[in-house]
């Protein structure tokens, strides 16, 4: 399977009175995006903003961050969520509009256990890759006694939609680059590296909710999964929670899949991609982490694998297992996991114990934490919105209502600013002791 | 500009003090106004910026024999010398004069609220007493590193001094302090484990920037031999807790934990406080959490003895290794006042 992305630069993001893409600045018409939520039984209408890299902005209640992108040929957009159609994703051409994003907020703080947010500007900002492009803010308002589920699936799909539109809008304008990826030609003299990824874990489901991750399908309890590296890319893996430190943007562009595919062929062989669940038993576990070494092994013929995971002990402890698993197998395995806790040190803190998993990358801790000023503009919450600092919380739909106002001198976490900690490896931090 | 120089007190014991050997190792403190010792070095280091104001000197057995005193002495005389900074030994590995470099580096921070320094080797039994409470420099075994770890603790203390950022523990070469903070890299992660497994896979040298660790392996205590006769509790990481939240347990990273009368629990107001784990199915039957509605049948039959009525419970979500000690060192401590015999641990 290829995939080509062809990619346009916008420049700027401004309202007007037509949606249309000219010399680089993309021009919304609210109305365009309104439309939408007529379609979304649960919601009453969307507030929509524009926020600016070097805003004194700050944007709460982030589920999720999107790239603008459509499928220009040879398959659908988001088969599973967008439509009842099911394609499989990953082949075709697709149009991906950079240099924005498309941020989805839900309004009411206390329907999801992990949201995230992000400030346009200051010390987190500077590190923080959607704070330097324009946003367009998406904050769905909900009926009351809107249920959740309805609520966040509807948020997934207007996000999206309004991914698709704006892709769509910039058709007329010739592609800057193309890319084309595609292993499908194998190459065993190079050393030949795969991807397992874990992409959700059943823990963090809200109420029994079981999020539709996989072509709009839930998949609690899976078994791993083979799945083509270009269908991630292109629309097979959704996000419908709370945030986690991944976003659909980061997917989109998958750092690990895009370089894996980048260097295919030259100085790697990219022998391909596992799905995999966290395990909440420990059966499931031992099942799990022994077949996905031998899927890496007897069926994609791997000499190393890079694992990641979501977020949490128990997904560390699967990845650990994979990866060990692996090394049994005489499969090199690099796993991408953080740190849980910021007042101890590295020697007794990885949660992998396994001594055969000897390189493991750290991409930080969750509770590096920051104190961060007062703001002019909040969005993705009403004005007296608390900002739940990952000390305080909401758990279940319980609320521990302790946090400080939002639009004032707040604290935070790393893992609660969404960009700068990233589950699949987009982000740059590490953990390091002082 | 004529600059104010910050105010600098070294303390060093009776052998750098040059006061002698061990066998004046039992003389108390005395203040000399000037730099000795060690403190000439820091002295001509730190000249543009600080002067030492006096030195504190203490023999190693008078600190050692009465620590607790010996700090409020040193502590006082510490703060009629108006410090801005403390620079404490360095200690390199001698056992005793570790302990109240130390203590004085400990005590006068946390008193005085001033910035405070000092140097050990990394085996000295003093480091994990104190490395929290102060910066300690990195030193070798031997008095005879001054001159190489003497420039690294005074650059160190006049950045305190400046309130600038200090590095990390490797960078600066102090010993960690468990503080875990993030830093940006050159390359993201994909980026850094692609080659780390490119590496491994060539069987090319690598760095993990993490390694897995060594636990502590706990014997399993013997078993119960007659359960008739036991009194048995339940205890739990499962943050099922009163609305209330007495005891303040968090939903990650808690240091608390609670006790609760079982019946109490359920009939007023509660909740699952952890957010690690959907809490909706404890929620909906709390026994799945702590089964004390099979237990009150084996209660009722005779085969346990009794059933603690109180549960004991603490949130397991990203709790550090030492944070979940002491947790479970009080919560141990807690069960034997109350006489249990046994436990059973649930976990989530």
């Amino acid at each position: 399977m290829k995939l080509t992305v062809e990619t346009v630069q916008i420049k700027d993001l401004q309202f007007g009175e037509k949606t249309r893409f000219e010399e680089g600045v993309l021009y919304i018409n609210k109305q365009d995006i309104l439309d939408f939520a007529k379609e979304e039984p649960c919601f009453e209408t969307l507030k929509i903003d524009i926020a600016r890299p070097g805003d004194s902005t700050r944007i709460i209640n982030v589920v999720d961050v999107v790239e603008p992108r459509c499928k220009v040929s040879g398959n659908i957009d988001w088969p599973g969520v967008l439509s009842d159609d099911y394609e499989i994703a990953g082949s075709g051409v697709t149009r991906a509009a950079k240099g924005m994003g498309i941020t989805l907020c839900q309004n009411n703080t206390y329907w999801s256990r992990k949201w995230g947010s992000y400030d346009m500007s200051g010390e987190c900002a500077k590190i923080n890759p959607y704070a330097k492009m324009p946003q367009l803010v998406i904050e769905p308002m909900a009926e009351e006694g809107a249920d959740f589920r309805d609520y966040r699936e509807g948020l997934r799909r207007v996000g999206y939609k309004t991914s698709v539109l704006i892709a769509k809008t910039t058709l007329g304008v010739a592609p800057e680059s193309t890319e084309t990826f595609d292993n499908e030609t194998q190459y065993p003299d190079l050393p030949s590296i795969a991807y397992s990824y874990q992409i959700y874990s059943k823990q963090y489901d809200t109420q029994n909710y079981r999020e539709p991750m996989v072509y709009g399908n839930a998949i609690p309890d899976s078994l791993p999964l083979i799945m083509r590296p270009t269908e991630v890319l292109d629309g097979a893996i959704s996000l419908c929670g709370g945030f986690r430190c991944v976003t659909t943007y980061e997917i989109q562009n998958h750092p690990i899949i895009v370089e894996l595919m980048r260097r295919h062929g030259k100085d790697i062989n990219f022998a391909g991609v596992l799905i995999t669940v966290t395990s909440v038993e420990a059966k499931h576990r031992y099942l799990v982490s022994k077949m996905a070494a031998n899927l890496l092994k007897e069926e994609l013929h791997a000499d190393g694998v890079i694992v990641t995971k979501g977020v949490g002990g128990a997904s560390t402890l699967c990845v650990g297992a994979i990866a060990s698993e692996a090394e049994k197998l005489g499969i090199k395995a690099v796993p991408i996991i953080q740190i849980l806790n910021g007042k101890s040190n590295l020697d007794v803190e990885c949660l992998i114990s396994e001594q055969n998993v000897d390189g493991i990358v750290c991409s930080g801790t969750y509770y590096h934490n920051f104190t961060l000023p007062p703001v002019e503009t909040l969005l993705g919450g009403p004005e007296d919105a608390l900002y739940l600092s990952g000390d305080d919380g909401v758990i279940g739909g319980h609320k521990i209502a302790t946090g400080d106002p939002a639009k004032g001198q707040v604290r935070s976490t790393y893992m609660k600013q969404v960009g700068l900690m990233s589950q699949i490896g987009f982000s740059y931090g590490m953990a390091v002791d002082y | 500009m004529e600059n104010k120089k910050w105010r600098v007190v070294c303390y060093i014991n009776q052998f750098f003090g040059q006061i002698g050997g061990e066998e004046m190792a039992h003389v108390g403190f005395s203040v000399k106004p000037e730099a000795v010792g060690p403190g000439l070095l820091f002295q001509k280091l730190l000249q543009d910026e600080c002067e030492v104001v006096g030195t504190i000197i203490c023999g190693d057995n008078y600190f050692a024999e009465n620590t607790e005193g010996a700090v409020a002495e040193g502590v006082a005389l510490a703060a009629e010398l108006k410090p801005d900074l403390l620079i404490a030994g360095p200690a390199f590995n001698a056992g005793r004069y570790g302990i109240s470099c130390g203590n004085m580096a400990a005590a006068v921070g946390k008193e005085l609220n001033i910035p405070t320094v000092t140097g050990m080797y990394p085996e000295n039994p003093a480091v994990d007493l104190f490395r929290k409470d102060t910066y300690i420099v990195e030193t070798g075994i031997l008095s005879s590193q001054l001159r190489k770890v003497a420039p690294v603790m005074a650059d160190i203390g006049l950045r305190l001094l400046r309130q600038e950022p200090i590095g990390s523990a490797a960078k600066e070469g102090y010993i960690k302090r468990d503080i875990i903070l993030n830093e940006e890299q050159p390359e993201n992660a994909a980026h850094r484990a692609i080659e780390m497994v490119l590496n491994k896979i060539k069987g090319e040298p690598f760095v993990s920037e993490l390694l897995p660790p060594h636990f502590d392996e706990v014997e399993p205590a013997p078993a119960v031999k007659d359960l008739s006769k036991i009194k048995l509790a339940l205890v739990t990481d499962g943050g099922l807790i009163p609305e209330a939240n007495p005891d303040h347990l968090k939903p990650n990273g808690s240091t608390t934990w609670g006790h609760y009368d079982w019946d109490e629990l359920l009939a007023d107001k509660h909740f699952v406080i952890h957010s690690g784990y959907d809490g909706t199915w404890v929620l909906e039957n709390p026994n799945r959490l702590f089964p004390v509605d099979v237990l009150r049948e084996y209660e009722a039959a005779g085969e346990i003895g009794v059933l603690e009525p109180e549960v004991y419970v603490a949130c397991g979500n990203c709790a550090s290794v030492s944070g979940s000690k002491a947790k479970g060192e009080q919560i141990a401590q807690a069960l034997l006042e109350k006489e249990i015999d046994a436990v059973i641990l649930t976990s989530t």
